[in-house]
Parts: C-alpha cells; sequence; structure tokens
C-alpha cells in the first residue's frame, strides 16, 4: 500500500511539475575569497543577485507550464533542464523568450561562476592549469601566458554588462575566448558550445570591492580560478564521435 | 552674410584640430545630493566613470583626426561639438562609430545627467515640473503620475546596463520616451531628438548606496530632479527645432570636404 502511495506520488511528481530551479550553496564560506572577493560581495552576488536570477526564472517557468499555446509544446519545454531550454528559446513566444535568456542565462552563468572560484592563491603566477586543459589552452592559444593576456585584455574591455568565456568550440572542437552580453551564455548560440571557464564582468561582481577599477579585479581573479574543477569540467566534455 | 559667416566658420574648422573634450565640474558640492547618492558615490562617478569616458573619447577623435585614411570631411566633423558628432554618428566609419557610441556617448550622458540633478526634496511627490514642460508632459502621459509609473517601470525593467530618456521626439515635436543600451542618447538615432532627462542605470550608478537595490534608487531619484533645468532644455529645445537649423549644420558638414589647410598633414 506505502509502495503504491509512493510510486503514485513519483509518478504525480514526474508528469505534473516544470522545472524548478534550486539555488546551490557557495562550495565554500562566503569569507573564503578574502581579499580578492569580499564576504560582503559573495553575500550580495550570491543571496541576492543568483538568489533573483532563480525566482525569476522559477516564475517563468511556473506559468510556461501552464501555458497552453503551442500544442503543449510550451508545457514539455518548461519541464527540460535549464541548460536545454536556454538551446531553444528562439521557439518560444516573446513574454517568456526575454524573461528566460535574461534570468535563466543568469542563473545558469551564476550557478557556473560560483563553482569554478576558491580560495585565493599568493600570487597570480602559481595559480594555472595542468595536464589535458593546459595542453588544450596552448594548443589554440600558444601559451598560457598569452591566453591570460587574451582573456584578460577582452574582459578589461568588454563594454557594458556581459561575460567573457573559455569555452569548446562547437564546430572546431577547439577551446575559443568569446565575450557575451548581459546574461547570454554560449550554448544559445550553438547547443554544443561547451562552456569551461568565465569571468562576470557586470559591475555587481566587483564594485564593492573594486569600485571602478575593473582592471584590479581582472587581475586578482587569476589567483581564485579553481583550475582543478575547470580542468575536472574540461576533461568531462562530450567526445565527438569524429574524435574516437 | 550667412555665407561669409560659413566661409568664416570653415576657416576656422580648416586651422583647428579635433575638439578636446574637458571634464565639466559638478554644478554643485560632490555631498550636495546626500542622502539619495552619497558623496563617495559621486566622487567615483564623476571623477573615475565620466573622467575615463572623457579621456575615452578624446582618444578616438584624436585618433581619427589623425588618421590619414579619414577624410577631409570626417576631419571637419571631428572639430565640431560631441553633440553634433554623435548626432551625425552614421557619417562616421564603422570602427569609430563603436567607440564614440560608447565613450563620446557616455561624456554626453553624463555630461547631461549630472546637471540635471539637485539636492533632494524632503518626498518624491513634492518634486515636480511646472509650466511649459508640465503641459508637454500631461500631453503625452495624461499626467505627471503617469509619465512618473511609467518612465519607473521601463527604468526597473532594463536589463543589463543603460538608461531611460525622456526626450523631444524630432517627429511630432512631443515628448517620448524610450530606453538605451549602454551609452545611447536619442540623438544618435535622430540628430533632432532633443534630450531632456535620463536616469542612469548601470549598476555603478547606485550601487555604493543602494547594492542590488535599484527600484530604492529609481524611488529616490525623483528627490533630486532639477526640474527648473530640465525645463529650460525644454524651451530651449521647442527652439531649436526649427528647419534653418538643420541646413546650417548640413552646411558645416558638406564645406569642410576639400579644406585646404589640411593639404600635406
Amino acid at each position: 500500500m506505502l509502495a503504491a502511495i509512493v510510486l503514485a506520488v513519483i509518478a504525480i511528481g514526474c508528469v505534473h511539475s516544470q522545472t524548478e530551479l534550486t539555488l546551490p550553496p557557495l562550495p565554500y564560506d562566503y569569507k573564503a575569497y578574502e581579499p580578492v572577493l569580499s564576504e560582503k560581495i559573495m553575500r550580495l552576488h550570491h543571496d541576492k543577485h543568483f538568489f533573483t536570477y532563480m525566482n525569476k526564472t522559477n516564475a517563468a517557468l511556473k506559468a510556461m507550464f501552464v501555458d497552453t499555446k503551442m500544442d503543449g509544446k510550451l508545457k514539455e519545454i518548461a519541464k527540460l533542464p535549464i541548460e536545454d531550454i536556454l538551446t531553444q528559446l528562439q521557439v518560444l513566444p516573446d513574454q517568456y523568450h526575454l524573461a528566460l535568456r535574461h534570468n535563466g542565462g543568469g542563473y545558469l552563468n551564476h550557478r557556473f561562476f560560483f563553482s569554478i572560484l576558491k580560495a585565493p592563491t599568493a600570487t597570480v603566477a602559481e595559480n594555472k592549469p595542468t595536464g589535458d586543459l593546459l595542453a588544450a589552452i596552448e594548443k589554440s592559444f600558444g601559451t598560457f601566458e598569452k591566453f591570460h593576456e587574451l582573456f584578460s585584455a577582452a574582459s578589461v574591455n568588454l563594454f557594458g554588462s556581459g561575460w567573457v568565456w573559455l569555452y569548446v568550440d562547437a564546430r572546431t572542437n577547439q577551446l575559443v575566448l568569446n565575450f557575451t552580453a548581459n546574461q547570454d551564455h554560449p550554448i544559445m548560440f550553438d547547443k554544443n558550445n561547451y562552456v569551461v571557464m568565465g569571468i562576470d564582468l557586470w559591475e555587481h561582481s566587483y564594485y564593492p570591492v573594486y569600485e571602478n577599477r575593473r582592471a584590479e579585479y581582472v587581475d586578482n581573479f587569476w589567483r581564485i580560478v579553481d583550475w582543478n574543477v575547470v580542468g575536472k569540467i574540461f576533461t568531462e566534455r562530450p567526445i565527438k564521435r569524429s574524435d574516437l | 552674410m550667412f555665407i561669409r559667416i560659413c566661409f568664416l566658420a570653415i576657416i576656422i574648422s580648416c586651422i583647428q584640430a579635433q575638439i578636446e573634450l574637458t571634464l565639466p565640474a559638478l554644478p554643485y558640492a560632490y555631498d550636495a545630493l546626500e542622502p539619495v547618492l552619497s558623496e563617495h558615490l559621486m566622487q567615483l562617478h564623476h571623477d573615475k566613470h565620466l573622467q575615463t569616458y572623457t579621456t575615452g573619447a578624446n582618444k578616438l577623435l584624436k585618433r581619427m583626426y589623425d588618421d590619414e585614411n579619414s577624410s577631409n570631411e570626417l576631419k571637419g566633423l571631428t572639430n565640431q561639438s560631441i553633440e553634433f558628432i554623435l548626432s551625425h554618428i552614421q557619417y562616421l566609419p564603422e570602427i569609430y562609430q563603436v567607440g564614440l557610441k560608447q565613450y563620446g556617448g557616455g561624456y554626453l550622458n553624463h555630461k547631461l545627467f549630472f546637471s540635471t540633478l539637485q539636492k533632494p526634496t524632503a518626498t518624491a511627490d513634492e518634486n515636480k515640473p511646472t509650466g511649459p514642460l508640465l503641459k508637454a508632459i500631461e500631453k503625452a502621459f495624461d499626467s505627471f503620475d503617469k509619465f512618473k509609473q511609467i518612465f519607473t517601470d521601463v527604468s526597473l525593467e532594463v536589463f543589463g546596463s543603460g538608461w531611460v530618456w525622456l526626450y523631444i521626439d524630432a517627429y511630432t515635436k512631443e515628448l517620448n520616451y524610450s530606453f538605451a543600451s549602454n551609452q545611447e542618447n536619442p540623438i544618435m538615432f535622430n540628430k533632432n531628438h532633443i534630450t531632456l532627462l535620463g536616469i542612469d542605470l548601470w549598476e555603478h550608478a547606485y550601487y555604493p548606496v543602494y547594492e542590488n537595490r535599484r527600484s530604492e534608487y529609481v524611488d529616490n531619484f525623483w528627490r533630486i530632479i532639477n526640474w527648473p533645468f530640465v525645463s529650460q532644455l525644454y524651451t530651449e529645445g521647442v527652439a531649436k527645432q526649427t528647419d534653418d537649423i538643420d541646413k546650417e549644420t548640413d552646411g558645416i558638414v558638406k564645406h569642410t570636404g576639400g579644406c585646404p589647410m589640411h593639404a600635406g598633414i
């Protein structure tokens, strides 16, 4: 009897709800990133900005789930993981398209960003990738130093709000650098783009510590990139049949 | 007589290099807008952000002037006011358009913004426009309160960095509002739009005081608008929107081509 009830609940849960995003905690304490990122900025960034993106995305998905337009297709899309929803923005009606691009993008980007940060190393020079990831960076950019220089320059020069990304390009299968405006994510442009590392360049990401001095934030960012995590993300990338 | 004035303008343009923008002083002390905008925020916003736009715009204008590929017309354009350059942005080569929209726009927008602010009133409700500007707002939006609601709502909806603007529309001659991303300004879309008032929605404009709470910033913004000054801009703007002015400025653009003083530079 109990088993039947449990199975019924599971069945109802599977069929009857849209994706509901939750707020993953930071992998470390709010203070752990000091002095590169202060406890105060981490609380604001995680508990306010990230939280708001999550709430707004959930609200849009909830509305989409009960929307009968497009012969039930909206309901189906609303049940997908957020990464999949963001690859299908172009089919969504206006009222959901921007809401999900902005807030769903904001959710995904921040979930990713917080997962690749760690306590700062004493210096920038001592914090580097190794193994396959380093080899792939060298293949695309010549040396790690050159990559560092290009990534930093792109970050300092980005105008307005946006991100700079290191990702495996869907078409060439090589690591590339690119920027996106606002909360756009590379998968929005090709579902097979595979993000490996990124930096948040919205002013809220650095203003409480660095004020207008974005270059100083970018310089210090290299001390908090968790190359172990990033290396693992790279290793776990889907391997194309053509590579085998 | 008019033709002589035009030729004089041309000769003067020939001798001068590109315009050099200077950092306009705040029309009030840094702490004058407390508690709505703190002294520290005003110092950052004016001395750092506006300074950066000033320096960046000047670098671009100099580069455009020094560029051996720049036509005489283009060089002549660099000597005009920043308002003129930005309202004719489509004449610029693409490589300069992007940068000037960013840094030239940043310069113009902040110069205007700071000039339209004043010491806060105790409440938002007591701070209102009067006279012809109020009539124009009522004509375009039904009432000042409706205008305030729309402007506030749009300000909260703007995603990323940008502005919300109140301007005199070139075609209707009536007031209109628009939102712009990054440092865009209505004059970049039509040289005859007259920008009257804007709210800076880049995070740097409010973060040191309001952190993520943009709605609190927007609510308090209504306490610091200098309506008498904005009214003045409105009156001047309405007077400016005549066909004669268009001919005059177009003349300057056409005649700086083939300027003999630039030969060999």
